[in-house]
């Protein structure tokens, strides 16, 4: 039993430091932006209320700007880029609304007009790729599931569950009273269970939203090369397109598309998510 | 000086025969080894010698750098002089460079008898760009024709037009001479990326004047052609080769009579003209964009303007305006419940000027009363000013009679299905309070790591308390029969600096009670003397110290209960006798 906490707890901890060494390279292709704009809550809130103003006369670059400063400066809040998201929509830049609204659903994906407009967009783009992402079956319910659920619920889950594991184990081992003892016994078991499968839903949480780097296409029409800025043209993918980046060499990157296509595109035509 | 072609023919045929077969000259030769990018060249085989007889014209080798454009033509010569006979034959093709450097042509090779003659290879300079009113100013500058002051150029207006965009092409004429038809293609040009519509060229076509290099020029605009890009980015438009039929002038100026041909055809081939084709912006695009470039008007024609609910209104819309509708897509219309709408199908516009598309809705209307029709709006992209715009028909209100279409025969309302009328992004949101900075999400906070520490930690703790408690009890006893003899000792001085008598008797008792006791691991409570006489026997301490040590006690126990007490130098003695006993014991235990 005690191994098998051990194991659990280094599964977690092992999934925590992968995400920590994969979130810097996810930096590599995101661009150097982020001097702050807005240095305190005030302004924040003060320029917040502007764009929205901006934006319901009708100026939505000028909202997009806005909204564009907040989320630089560290005020990237959710609300902000599904705003950021609805602006560039309206300036007839699809890709970049995507973009804008997967970093808003990472932030909160149980927000259902998030999804929403995101699948709004995404269903006006140019491609449609065969094998895609999207599968059926109990795996990808359970995906579906876990995608819509906040990091920091997993992760509460997870140390509650932890607690009351380890409560348990003192319990067992210390307690003076027999009966407490055999209590202890079973609050043991029944927190190993929930580190088990709380554990498993935090590593995944942690792998899929660092481990996997993710991006949009964001020009018009992008060839994909077979080789770093030469080679063969594989294909041709359109804006708005997601794709998962693998690898980087100078200022291009390796993608593989929904359909398992794999190539190489420069980088300032992607947004990674 | 030359012959009249038909004389020298004749002669040639009569005393051809006649000639003996003698030495063969061949050679190639260009005029002249320097030329334009966009001009022709007169590649001239002649082969002199006697009896050189019937000759055809040689294939020509493989031109990687040339163009055929003209020939083969056949010019013979014969001449008797001083009483001998010799003859030439000249063969000429008109050659189009394919673009501008050092060019070559390789050998001819010509069969003469039965021999085969090889002339050397030429090179020759091929000027970048237009060259055409220079190289005409400065006199023959090539071949056949070159000392004709004629010259094509293609224009392209707009010189940069955007994708869908309808840009004409216009081949225009630079002429100084007269000519006397409307020139002709060579070969039907193609336009790579381009889509392309040839526009009608009038049967008479008037001049205007242009000053080119100084010279005043003749310029027709000989061909036009619609061309809409297909595509974004630089592209190129190929040169075209056109004929030209013009009249010729001998030197003096003079127009020749009408006998002897005076009007040849000469050959000038256009510069390509590089293109940038500029994308449709995105920034701005409406989402019912419809793909049309161009200016245009709308137009929404009701066939009726009273109907009965649920009868059929046919509406159409029509586009019209310069530029390009052939991609177009229908206006959508805007989301109605009251009607039911169509898809539209084409229709043939109504004749007028410009492109027009047009299409017939079927709309019905549900409900009686003084409706507007469902609004049809349609988007383009103006070039000249760069942005999209969205053409709006004006409200077109309809009278709409009788029972409404979801009424029943009983007169009652039926129930409709709710439908949706269109989709679109969510509202921006509100922020319920102040906008504050992101936080680090809570697997990679320090309060993670501490609530996944903590718990092993204090577990860890708990487990070693508890675990030195348990063996500090395990070595309680032999701690305390470790340290008898210490402890006794202690009490023993402290017994000596009690002034009391009692106190003083009490306390050395005590100490040697409590050693037997630490000793044997039991409570110093109840240890009689016989008890203790009875352990010391057991772990085989000596009669003689169990004695003394017993000596010392009674002593001490009277002492505390006689009121006389124990002179001052007997409480040393009985120090030194109870340390004694105890040393006794202690190495017999």
């Amino acid at each position: 039993m005690m191994r098998t906490g051990a194991w659990v707890l280094v599964v977690a901890v092992g999934a925590v430091l992968l995400s920590g060494g994969r979130a810097a390279g996810q930096d590599l292709t995101r661009p150097a932006t982020s001097q702050p704009d807005a240095t305190d809550a005030t302004t924040a809130s003060r320029l917040f209320g502007e764009a929205g103003e901006a934006y319901q006369r009708g100026d939505f670059a000028a909202a997009a700007e806005l909204y564009g400063r907040l989320a630089r400066g560290g005020f990237g809040q959710a609300a902000v880029y599904y705003n950021l998201g609805n602006s560039l929509f309206r300036l007839g830049r699809p890709g970049e609304a995507i973009l804008a609204y997967e970093r808003a659903r990472r932030l909160d994906p149980a927000d259902r007009e998030i999804r929403e407009n995101l699948e709004f967009v995404v269903s006006r783009i140019v491609d449609r790729v065969e094998g895609g992402e999207d599968g059926a079956g109990p795996a990808q319910l359970l995906l579906d599931w876990q995608d819509r659920q906040p990091p920091g619920r997993s992760t509460l889950l997870f140390l509650v569950a932890w607690w009351l594991f380890n409560a348990g184990l003192a319990a067992a081992l210390l307690a003076p009273v027999r009966r407490w003892r055999r209590l202890g016994g079973y609050l043991l078991l029944g927190g190993l269970v929930l580190v088990l499968a709380s554990g498993s839903l935090l590593g995944l949480t942690v792998y899929r939203r660092d481990a996997v780097v993710q991006a949009i296409i964001l020009d018009e029409r992008v060839d994909v090369q077979s080789e770093p800025g030469g080679g063969v043209k594989l294909t041709t993918v359109h804006e708005g397109l997601k794709v998962r980046v693998r690898d980087r060499r100078g200022d291009w990157v390796e993608v593989t598309l929904p359909n398992g296509f794999r190539g190489w595109v420069h980088g300032e035509t992607v947004g990674v998510i | 000086m030359r012959l009249p072609g038909l004389v020298a023919l004749v002669l040639a045929f009569l005393l051809a025969p006649g000639l003996a077969r003698g030495a063969v000259a061949v050679r190639a030769e260009v005029s002249p080894r320097s030329i334009a990018e966009d001009r022709n060249l007169e590649l001239r085989l002649v082969v002199e010698g006697e009896g050189i007889g019937e000759l055809a014209p040689p294939p020509l080798p493989d031109l990687d750098d040339w163009k055929v454009v003209g020939g083969p033509s056949v010019a013979s010569q014969f001449r008797f002089v001083n009483g001998v006979a010799s003859s030439s034959r000249t063969f000429s093709w008109m050659l189009a460079p394919v673009g501008p450097g050092t060019r070559r042509i390789p050998a001819l090779a010509l069969d003469v008898g039965g021999r085969v003659y090889r002339t050397e290879p030429l090179t020759v300079e091929v000027r970048p760009g237009a060259g055409q009113a220079r190289d005409a100013a400065a006199g023959p500058v090539d071949g056949a024709g070159a000392e004709e002051d004629v010259f094509v150029r293609a224009q392209l207006e707009p010189e940069r037009p955007y994708v869908g965009q309808r840009a004409i092409l216009r081949y225009r004429l630079y002429t100084r001479v007269e000519v006397s038809n409307i020139p002709q293609l060579q070969e039907v040009p193609s336009y790579p990326n381009f889509w392309s519509e040839e526009l009608e060229t009038p049967d008479r076509i008037s001049p205007s004047r242009e000053m080119v290099d100084g010279a005043e020029y003749q310029v027709y605009t000989i061909k036009t052609v619609a061309l809409f890009p297909t595509a974004s980015g630089p592209t190129r438009l190929p040169p075209v080769i056109f004929s030209i039929p013009v009249r010729s002038r001998d030197p003096s100026g003079v127009r020749r009579s009408f006998f002897f041909s005076s009007i040849r055809p000469v050959s000038r081939r256009t510069l390509a003209l590089e293109v940038d084709v500029r994308p449709l912006p995105s920034a701005g695009r409406p989402a019912d964009f419809s793909n049309a470039v161009g200016r245009f008007e709308l137009r929404v024609e009701p066939d009726r303007r009273q109907a009965r609910a649920g009868e059929a209104i046919g509406v159409t819309v029509t586009v019209r305006g310069e530029g390009n509708l052939r991609s177009a897509v229908p206006p959508v219309p805007a989301p109605a419940a009251d009607f039911t709408i169509y898809p539209p199908q084409d229709r043939a516009p109504t004749p007028g000027s410009g492109a027009a598309r047009a299409w017939e809705y079927i709309m019905v209307p549900h409900l009686p009363g003084r409706q507007p029709l469902p609004e049809l709006s349609f988007s383009y992209f103006d070039p000249e000013a760069g942005a999209y715009r969205t053409l709006t028909a004006p409200d077109l209100p309809v009278e709409i009679s009788g029972p409404p279409l979801a009424q029943g025969e009983d007169g009652t309302l039926q129930r409709q299905e709710i439908r949706r009328l269109g989709r679109d992004i969510h509202f921006i949101k509100e922020l319920s309070g102040s906008l504050e900075r992101v936080p680090t999400p809570l697997y990679r906070s320090g309060w993670f790591w501490a609530g996944l520490v903590l718990p092993p930690l204090a577990n860890a703790g708990a487990l070693a308390v508890r675990w030195g408690r348990q063996r500090a009890r395990r070595r309680r006893p032999l701690n305390r029969r470790r340290r008898a003899r210490r402890t006794a000792l202690r009490r023993l001085r402290r017994a000596a600096t009690e002034e009391d008598p009692g106190a003083f008797h009490r306390e050395v008792a005590r100490a040697l009670s409590e050693f037997v006791a630490d000793k044997f691991g039991s409570q110093a409570t109840g240890l009689t003397y016989d008890r203790i006489a009875a352990l010391l026997a057991a772990r085989s301490v000596s009669d003689e110290a169990s004695r003394r040590f017993l000596e010392v006690l009674e002593e001490c126990d009277v002492a505390r209960f006689s009121p006389a007490g124990t002179p001052a130098a007997g409480r040393d003695d009985l120090l030194a006798r109870a340390r004694q006993s105890l040393d006794d014991l202690e190495s017999g235990l």
